[in-house]
């Protein structure tokens, strides 16, 4: 926001503070003339100060000096100014004189990350909530090939595209390569500097009115908005042939076959995608409640709805359209000179929602809801392809399609559009009881129900590979290209006990059995049965002690696999052959290509052990002492890798243990310190398997790795997180000087081994030896320190100083520079990225010191 | 101030607040404050306090307790009672209980509610709310939790009138999430006010909920596509977790991890797609794919796509 705007904005707010410090006197004038004579005779005595409506309102001169490359971290979500600032400005009218109320919260007017809440009310019978809230979410600035030059498209100089699409189009590998990393480079140099950055913008409006004793309606709307360029990523890398002159054999027809896979121009491109989107939200309701029973019901209404179906780009690399040569093969990819990115599609939601509760003899109670809810979404679909070049009559390819089929029009389409459709049902049954005094049940049903009512959509084929090529069912084994519209039901019963065994323990069990049914997944249906034994004491008067245990075991019913067996022989996956010899193309709708080893981690046998504890101490009246621990375990079915049984590929486990202490100290009303530490572990092991392209042939180079089962890898995870928070305040004597201080230091480490329990060929690519990644390193301290001084009864002053330093080391970010020289190594790791055009929409170290001078002014309205 | 100009007032207001994004939510902002202040300076007093109630609510009590009684008529419990709607007011008894014995010995214990008195007393006014009506049951009921455990009576002039911050009350028992935070990526992120802009009630209700966790909506998903509708299709290529729980993959407090994920993105994808094809070189080595967003570089679909050429969720 400009200065100017800014002004305006607090200028604005103040306007608005002084139109209801001008509507006070209306609100405080419900007095009854009873009360006015009582006034007077306790005028004295009983009108105490925070019997009065009052204005707070704090302004603010901040500074700040920010260093490091990248340092979008710390604006990320909060505007961080310069100059003068209206850091709050309430307004409260509760008093003892009206039964009218109003509340005005506001924090950094004017900043795009402020907030404000008015909040009004007749205590007893209505409540208005009002907010308005600012979301920021910035990145960084970055120079980009893309300019937004209308919406949803994002086009690139014409002379840049032809520059670089003359330089591919050479096909001389070496020559090529470097002219071209050269040419990109530049290219960026001049090119215009885009802000990325995104803004969520909410206004709320809920209403809430007592309309008997019995009834209570209540209704609420908002709107969401987001808008700005977020970055989002579209590739499949582009490679071009390498032709060997002068016969110009193509890859995979010459001797030797040396770096056959062609050379490759580029990986992908982030763009700096525009986004501007609203939804928006309703609800209304009604609950009634009687002595023994409660009834209600609500409808909430949602609506998302982008301001354009599709994000349109143009390819930097192409100036014309080409496809993919030859065609079905790999090389030549991203060819189009336009590609369309679907933004997600304008999306509704009704939703009724009934619940109710009835006490029962016995101290029992009944409380049930129902839910049941439609989204629908029915957006024209975009056409498969803007590739003008693109042919789909390829040998093997047409599967059939009509001699004028036109992937670019969306009339060739199988329906123009997907008429989505999800039913979902809610149930929430919940029987409690208290039989006898010490002793509590609880039993529970709870059933979420999802009915995807989509329409299957059988396509004759689509483009792939940068819209570069054309893939049919051929391609996919037989199996049809259609969507997979999945439904689920996932219910658990719940039954819970508590016992107070003694005043001072209480002991509790409770048992989970969940069950999912799935559509179209590997696994469709699993339970799991989950017991917890609780307990809660008091050891002592100043002790309390409470402990937890969770053991939980998780069963598939069956796992659905595609045909695939392993040949030894062959160190490749092959299709199951039937008796015939032919291949069995019958593969299951919705089970992805796997070797039948993997097992998908949220869908697999698991054992679950989830131990906590946590003890507190009081000491004497000022001091209070925390500790707390947890351990959390999760195995999943591990098979054995040698025999390529079920299980062995995928996630193995998940551990995490977690303690923490807490310390606080009140020597006196003056005076409070506080001093925390945690720290948690958490360990993982996967089991990855490499594979084959069926019927490729087993090329080991750097680029195609096409894997013998011996490129099998164990990857083990290990993340520590630790936390040190510790501050205090302290009053002078006379109350009139307050000082703040507080500091935090927050460190994450993520380290990842990797290691092959095979032996691995000498001709192995690099990605066989399995080695480790850098560890992935954050840390952030931050100290704030303020002063603050009663200059009067109304007003006072302070001084609050910052620093925050933060440090990102990641290998995913930290060396992104775009195209730099250098090639994939075999053997080693790569110190450059090549080929890929990213922006700098992301993080880097930085530190940061602020300070900022304050003014605080209390009015209290006087009657 | 007459309505005209409270109007008027409101109407510059938000004029000159305008920003690139529009002024529409201001504008109904300042509209409605405005026509609120005109409604509540013009109407008529309402119904009247009971001369009696007035009189009697803390007479005894102030004896010993006069700050916390002179205080409480400015609160909003307080106005209940000096201006009762129906039979609904917070009378010292009607929180405390019967206080005759009280009043003879001056001992605490003959005063003091357990826990059950406590929230009973509570839920005599507060439970013929709509959000109140799964307390009895819920996990912090099954916890021996009581309003007071989060709520002051009479201390706070604030509504919720909590004891503290939103985030800070729940910390005092999730002490596990205090690092959220100050993690990598995460919700719980704050200003440099220390404005908590997705605080812990937007996602959960304290008083019980909807769905698993006392969510505010019945399943973890439509909580989560009340600022996230853009995930929520349905699409014409979907990925099935997505669809049944976005806590699959993301953890939503707090993450080591970019964008709240569980693990850094490759090694989150491969833990369920294994099947590399040739140029998916990131299962093992240090890749040309495994920097920036990893899989997601090209993949960026990942929540779906309805491009009818989007089956790799590319585009």
């Amino acid at each position: 926001m400009t200065g100017k705007n800014r002004i305006h904005s607090q200028l604005a707010a103040g306007s608005l503070a002084a139109a209801i410090l001008f509507a006070l006197p209306a609100l405080a004038q419900e007095t009854v003339p009873a009360e006015k004579e009582q006034k007077k005779i306790e005028k004295p005595e009983t009108q105490s100060s925070g019997d009065r409506p009052a204005i707070d309102v704090e302004g603010g001169v901040p500074t700040y000096g920010l260093s490091g490359e990248l340092p979008g971290k710390f604006e990320e979500h909060r505007d961080v100014q310069k100059g003068a600032q209206l850091r709050h400005l309430d307004v409260s009218t509760i008093s003892g004189s009206s039964p009218r109320w109003l509340m005005l919260r506001s924090t950094e007017l004017g900043e795009s990350d402020q907030r404000v809440t008015l909040e009004l009310g007749r205590t007893g019978l209505w409540r208005t909530s009002l907010l308005f809230d600012d979301i920021p979410h910035f990145f960084s600035n970055s120079p980009t090939l893309f300019q937004n030059t209308s919406p949803g498209f994002l086009s690139v100089s014409p002379q840049t595209r032809a520059h670089l699409q003359s330089l591919v189009d050479a096909e001389i590998p070496e020559n090529v390569k470097a002219a071209l990393f050269d040419a990109v480079r530049s290219e960026l140099a001049a090119a215009p500097v885009a802000t990325v950055a995104t803004q969520r913008r909410t206004g709320m409006l809920q209403q809430s009115y007592r309309a008997t004793d019995m009834l209570e309606l209540h209704a609420q709307a908002s709107r969401l908005r987001v808008g700005g360029t977020q970055p989002i990523g579209v590739g499949t890398f582009a490679r071009y042939n390498v032709l060997t002159p002068p016969t110009n054999v193509p890859c995979g027809a010459r001797t030797p076959d040396i770096a056959c896979d062609g050379e490759w121009e580029s990986l992908g491109n982030e763009l700096p995608a525009p986004l501007h989107s609203q939804t928006f939200a309703a609800n209304a309701g009604a609950q009634l409640a009687g002595k023994t029973w409660t009834a209600g019901a609500d409808y909430d209404f949602s609506r998302y709805h982008p301001s354009f179906n599709a994000i349109t780009y143009e390819n930097p690399f192409r100036i014309t359209d080409a496809q993919a040569t030859p065609p079905g093969s790999s090389t030549g990819r991203n060819r189009m000179v336009l590609q369309q990115w679907a933004v997600p599609p304008t999306s509704t939601d009704h939703r009724i929602s009934l619940h109710g509760s009835v006490d029962l003899p016995m101290h029992t109670q009944f409380q049930g809801l129902f839910s049941w809810g439609e989204t629908t979404q029915n957006d024209d679909f975009l056409p498969y392809t803007l590739n003008t070049a693109l042919s789909v009559q390829r040998v093997g390819g047409s599967v059939n399609l009509p001699a004028d089929f036109n992937p670019r029009d969306s009339a060739f389409l199988p329906r123009r559009s997907l008429n989505g459709r999800i039913n979902t049902q809610n149930h929430d049954y919940s029987l409690l009881s208290r039989p006898v005094r010490k002793m509590t049940f609880r039993v529970q049903y709870r059933a979420e129900n999802q009915d995807n009512r989509t329409p299957t959509i059988v396509f004759p084929g689509m483009s792939r590979f940068g819209e570069s090529d054309w893939v049919t069912s051929n391609d996919y084994y037989g199996n049809a290209l259609q969507n997979t519209p999945r439904s689920f039901l996932r219910a658990d019963a719940i039954a819970d006990w508590r016992w107070d065994v003694l005043p001072k323990l209480t002991v509790g069990a409770d048992y989970d059995r969940q069950t999912w049914h799935r559509d179209f997944r590997d696994v469709p249906r699993t339970k799991e049965n989950a017991y917890r034994l609780r307990l809660d004491a008091r050891p002592a008067p100043a002790v309390t002690v409470s402990g937890s245990f969770l053991y939980g075991h998780r069963t598939a019913d069956t796992y659905k696999t595609i045909p695939f067996s392993f040949n030894a022989a062959t160190n490749t996956w092959e299709i199951v052959r039937n008796a015939d010899n032919s291949p069995d193309y019958h593969f299951v709708p919705g089970v992805s290509l796997e070797p039948p080893m993997l097992r998908r981690y949220d869908e697999a046998d698991r054992i679950r052990r989830d131990g906590r504890g946590a003890v507190n101490f009081q000491i004497g009246a000022m001091t209070a002492l925390s500790l707390s621990t947890g351990y959390r375990r999760d195995d999943y079915l591990a098979g054995d890798v040698l025999n390529f049984s079920p299980g062995a590929a995928g996630l193995n486990f998940e551990r995490a243990w977690r303690f923490g202490g807490e310390l606080t100290v009140s020597p006196s009303e003056q005076k409070h310190f506080f001093a925390s530490y945690s720290n948690e572990q958490s360990r993982m092991q996967m089991l990855g398997v490499g594979s084959l392209i069926f019927g490729a042939v087993n090329d080991v180079t750097a680029c195609c790795v096409l894997y013998p089962i011996a490129n099998t890898w164990i990857r083990r995870g290990h993340n520590t997180l630790s936390s040190v928070v510790a501050g205090g305040n302290f009053v002078t004597q006379d109350e009139k000087t307050t000082f703040d201080l507080s500091y935090g230091f927050t460190t994450s480490t993520d380290r990842v081994h990797s290691f092959n329990p095979f032996p691995v060929p000498a001709n192995a690519p690099r990605t066989a030896t399995a080695y480790d990644y850098p560890d992935v390193i954050n840390r952030l301290h931050e100290a704030v320190f303020s002063v603050m001084r009663n200059l009067r009864h109304d007003v006072q002053a302070g001084v609050e100083y910052r620093h925050e330093s933060y440090h990102i080391d990641d290998f995913y970010l930290n060396d992104m520079s775009t195209y730099p020289e250098g090639a994939i190594v075999r053997g080693g790791i790569p110190s450059l990225i090549p080929r890929q055009m990213f922006l700098n929409a992301r993080y880097g170290s930085y530190s940061a010191n602020q300070a900022v001078v304050f003014l605080r002014y209390h009015v209290a309205i006087k009657r | 101030m007459t309505g005209v100009s409270g109007c008027e007032l409101a109407y510059e207001m938000m004029a000159s607040t305008s920003t690139a994004h529009g002024t529409r939510e201001q504008l109904l902002l300042a509209a409605v404050a405005a026509l609120v202040v005109v409604l509540v300076s013009s109407s008529p007093a309402s119904a009247q306090p009971a001369p009696d109630a007035r009189l009697g609510q803390g007479a005894q009590c102030r004896k010993c307790h006069k700050e916390v009684v002179d205080a409480f008529p400015a609160t909003l419990h307080g106005q209940s009672v000096k201006f009762p709607i129906g039979s609904d007011a917070a009378t010292c008894e009607a929180c405390h209980g019967n206080a005759a014995k009280h009043v003879k010995s001056g001992k605490a214990e003959d005063i003091a509610y357990n826990r059950d008195a406590e929230t009973a007393a509570c839920l005599s006014c507060h439970g013929k709310e709509a959000r109140r009506h799964a307390w009895n049951g819920s996990a912090h009921d099954r916890a021996d939790m009581s309003c007071r455990s989060c709520h002051s009576g009479h201390h706070s002039t604030a509504t919720p009138m909590l004891r503290l911050s939103v985030p800070d009350v729940c910390f005092t028992c999730h002490k596990d999430l205090q690092n959220a935070p100050y993690q990598r990526s995460t919700h719980i992120f704050r200003t440099e006010q220390r404005t908590v802009k997705v605080a812990c009630s937007s996602c959960h209700d304290p008083h019980g909920g909807q769905g698993r966790a006392m969510m505010v909506a019945s399943s973890t998903n439509q909580v989560c596509y009340t600022c996230h509708a853009d995930k929520r299709g349905p699409f014409l290529w979907e990925h099935p977790p997505v669809r049944e729980d976005c806590s699959t993959c993301h953890i939503p407090h707090g993450s080591n991890h970019p964008k709240l994920l569980r693990a850094q993105t490759h090694m989150l994808c491969q833990s369920c797609h294994l099947f590399m094809l040739s140029r998916h070189q990131t299962v093992a080595g240090f890749d040309v794919y495994t920097f920036n967003r990893g899989c997601v570089n090209c993949h960026s679909q990942i929540h779906g796509s309805n491009h009818p050429s989007g089956k790799g969720l590319t585009n």
